[in-house]
């Protein structure tokens, strides 16, 4: 089995759940927190739009750890029981080690949940309600995944990388890419993509120094968020969702079905990745005109990429929606045929697997999370971690015999 | 209701000053009452309290002693949401809620809308009314001359110039006509979406931004304009940025360790805002009316155009382009002549000179929507 299995590559997520959450803390969220000593770091009050009566609905934001990593955003229902819609961001990797750098594995995004579940204890009617929590611990539990942001790590020394992505396109994606000098957005509601250097945007806000900042100085961060229904697309399967008030969401997932679907993502991108110039029309006025604005966008000098030069040429002369359509097929066929990048080679399974991390020493020597109970760990395990790799007798048997007989348990 | 009235082209500059948004930064202790109960106090004392103070609140853990501290902040907005906005926390050897900054949007506080043109005491009557809405809520009455900066003496000086926000209206001059635009203190423009553009980042001294109004024009009537194209530009200046721009025109006073903004005239805004405008890099190129056969798009014309908005030559579109499409000769001269007609026709405008005040909005000559009050002598002297 690949070893990327082991890796679960998730950044910031969400999760929707209700829960009853203690009347006394609701009342005086700040006087209850230092009284029993819990750590929170914040409480902030804010209005929710309410969708159902068109009006907005008292609510608070709180974010019950010391570190980063946690934020609990509570709508409450009915105040007299506690009942409460909860709003929960959740980043595993700044749950653990302070900052988001690192690609965690399935065991640290299995600790990094059921310390969650942990924090969120003292402020539930019914502590053992920590499964209401966490998606997935339960058949008719309400807890769902929100939103999930899924990320790949690469070197990329020249930055040639980010320069093909400057003509990225998919087709579920209409809002045209925004461009920073280091960093690329494709904007959009259910489906995001966002490529950027990532110790410059850790330097930017502080998490790395400047000396930290060259020893990890090439890596590129390719994101990708799903929500709504382009998340219930790309990972629900029958067994990864739940029916939560009539509609399907999903409840869990693993490493590999992460890794298939930023694979599947990455595949439909336009303008990125090398294609055959097969696809491409010759001897039409419109083709010529496409690969004519796509190597002009790849001239040195030039600051604009394809689209934008698409689209300023479209709005000068008023095109029509079609001759747009038609410009932009000839033009990212064009960059396709010219790219050197392909799927199979930036994501492989040694890329997957063998993802470079960017380490901040003064901020992980400063996270100390306590450790989870074992029940909670254990609930949390069951469900995201990937199953226990099958015996293989006719590589394995033999030191199966030789450990047993040494009284040692055998290597999977 | 829309009307085909349209606003009228006037042949000399404008009277209007643009909409500015003012940031104070001070040091205020609030009178404990007001805190304890803030409706009542404000009902007492005949301030115009939005709302009471949302709690918000950090909780940190005393580095000495390791218990648990909550660190309380509070925004007061004053008269409407976002007119006059008080953001204070505990501060001082006995961690006294104290205003540490005050945001003015002087057109919203005057006139019920943002983007309103100002006239040129204005400002001195939103800082009248400012330093009457605030002087109530002080813990010392003698703070009252630290709420305006400029008030108090040089030397004693608390009050300072944290920011000043100007935004200006320009007509005929829509967003997407407007390519490579940029600023030699800023640079280009960056994270641009078909509706807003920004020069220089968050944090930076000076920011540009341009946007595409949503909202139609509204005549007196308050009724809808044909929509004419405009595009609403905000320069923000903070820090070193804005002492070196303001100077000469204002004053500055020593207060902690840096040289601080303390006055401005009234006109400086406005002539700060036509510089910053005569600097910008770019160029503007109409999209003109075409008939259906002249909109479509041959290589000349892509050439053409693309000579104007990219840093490439004619030349070097033009072979790029023959590279491509290796058709026949008579072809290649049709293309080649049609690069000069279309070069003819575009016309490209520099942005410096296609932004000026002759192009501003007027807006609608509103009268200002909460009373009108006489500007304070001593603040009229300094700002009007």
């Amino acid at each position: 089995m690949s070893p990327h299995n082991k890796l679960m590559p998730v950044d910031r997520t969400g999760i929707t759940t209700t829960a009853h959450i203690l009347p006394e803390f609701l009342f005086d969220p700040e006087g209850y927190a230092i009284r029993h000593g819990l750590p929170l770091r914040g409480i902030h009050p804010l209005k929710v739009p309410d969708k159902v009566f068109g009006r907005h609905r008292n609510a608070f934001r709180f974010y019950p750890t010391t570190f980063r990593g946690i934020e609990v955003t509570v709508i409450p229902v009915d105040l007299s029981t506690g009942w409460c819609d909860l709003l929960i961001k959740f980043n595993p990797g700044a749950t653990l080690y302070g900052h988001n750098g690192r690609v965690p594995s399935e065991s640290e995004f299995c600790d990094a949940l059921s310390f969650l579940a942990e924090a969120m204890c003292p402020f539930l009617v019914d502590p053992g309600d920590w499964r209401c929590i966490v998606p997935g611990l339960r058949p008719d539990s309400p807890a769902s995944w929100n939103f999930i942001e899924i990320l790949f790590h690469c070197h990329d020394r020249d930055g040639l990388i980010l320069d093909h992505f400057r003509n990225a396109a998919h087709p579920s994606i209409r809002r045209p890419a925004r461009h920073w000098t280091t960093s690329i957005l494709l904007p959009g509601c259910e489906l995001q993509f966002s490529i950027y250097q990532k110790t410059v945007e850790m330097a930017a806000r502080g998490k790395l120094s400047k000396d930290e900042l060259q020893n990890f100085a090439d890596i590129l961060r390719i994101e990708v968020r799903l929500k709504g229904k382009k998340l219930l697309h790309y990972l629900g399967n029958s067994g990864n969702t739940s029916l939560i008030d009539g509609t399907e969401r999903v409840v869990r997932f693993r490493g590999p079905d992460l890794i298939r679907a930023f694979r599947d993502l990455l595949g439909e991108t336009q303008g990125v990745f090398h294609l055959s110039e097969a696809n491409m029309i010759s001897g039409k006025q419109i083709a010529s005109l496409g690969q004519f604005i796509a190597k002009v966008s790849r001239m040195p000098g030039v600051r604009q990429n394809f689209h934008e030069l698409l689209d300023s040429l479209c709005a000068h002369f008023r095109a029509s929606g079609n001759t747009r359509r038609r410009i932009r097929k000839e033009g990212l066929a064009w960059l396709a045929a010219r790219s050197f990048l392909t799927p199979a080679a930036l994501l492989s399974d040694a890329a997957m697997a063998c993802q470079p991390l960017v380490v901040a020493d003064q901020i992980e020597s400063l996270v100390r999370n306590p450790v989870p109970g074992n029940d909670i760990l254990d609930a949390v395990r069951q469900v995201f971690s990937s199953p226990q790799l099958e015996l293989h007798p006719h590589v394995q048997l033999h030191n199966y015999f030789r450990y047993a007989n040494e009284e040692q348990a055998p290597a999977a | 209701m829309q009307t085909k009235n349209k606003l009228p082209q006037p042949d000399t500059p404008s009277p209007s000053g643009p909409a500015l948004k003012l940031g104070i930064l001070t040091n205020l202790p609030l009178n404990p009452e007001f805190l304890k109960k803030p409706v009542p106090f404000s009902r007492k004392v005949g301030i115009a309290l939005v709302a009471a103070p949302a709690r918000n609140a950090t909780i940190a853990t005393d580095r000495e002693t390791k218990e648990k501290i909550l660190r309380p902040k509070a925004n007061i907005h004053l008269v409407a949401f976002g007119a006059i906005r008080l953001f204070a926390r505990p501060d001082g050897p006995d961690d006294r809620m104290t205003v540490k900054a005050i945001d003015v949007d002087v057109p919203l506080l005057l006139y019920s809308n943002s983007d309103h043109p100002l006239t040129h005491d204005d400002v001195a009557r939103a800082l009248t009314r400012v330093q009457r809405e605030v002087a109530p809520l002080l813990a010392d009455e003698n703070d009252a001359r630290h709420i305006v900066p400029g008030l108090a003496k040089r030397s004693e000086a608390r009050a300072s110039w944290r920011y000043i926000m100007s935004t200006v209206t320009y007509m005929h001059t829509p967003l997407h006509e407007c390519y490579n635009i940029a600023h030699p203190g800023t640079g280009a423009a960056e994270g641009t979406t078909p509706k807003r553009t920004q020069l220089g980042r968050k944090g930076d001294d000076l920011i540009i931004t341009f946007e595409s109004p949503k909202m139609p024009l509204r005549d007196q009537q308050d009724r809808t304009i044909e929509n004419i194209p405009r595009i609403k530009i905000t320069v923000s200046l903070k820090g070193h940025g804005m002492v070196c721009r303001y100077r000469n025109s204002g004053r500055t006073a020593k207060i902690g360790k840096s040289r601080r903004l303390t006055r401005f005239a009234s006109s400086t805004p406005a002539d700060v805002h036509k510089t910053i405008m005569s600097e910008l890099e770019g160029v503007h190129i109409a999209s003109a009316a075409r008939s259906a056969t002249d909109r479509a798009i041959t290589p000349g014309k892509a050439i053409a155009f693309l000579s104007q908005i990219t840093s490439l030559s004619v030349e070097d579109l033009s072979s790029t382009y023959m590279e491509i499409d290796t058709t026949k000769r008579k072809k290649r001269n049709r293309v080649n002549n049609a690069i000069p007609n279309e070069l003819e026709r575009i016309n490209p405008v520099p942005l410096a000179a296609r932004l000026t005040p002759v192009s501003q909005a007027l807006g609608s000559a509103k009268q200002p929507s909460c009373p009108v009050h006489d500007a304070d002598s001593r603040i009229a002297a300094i700002y009007a």
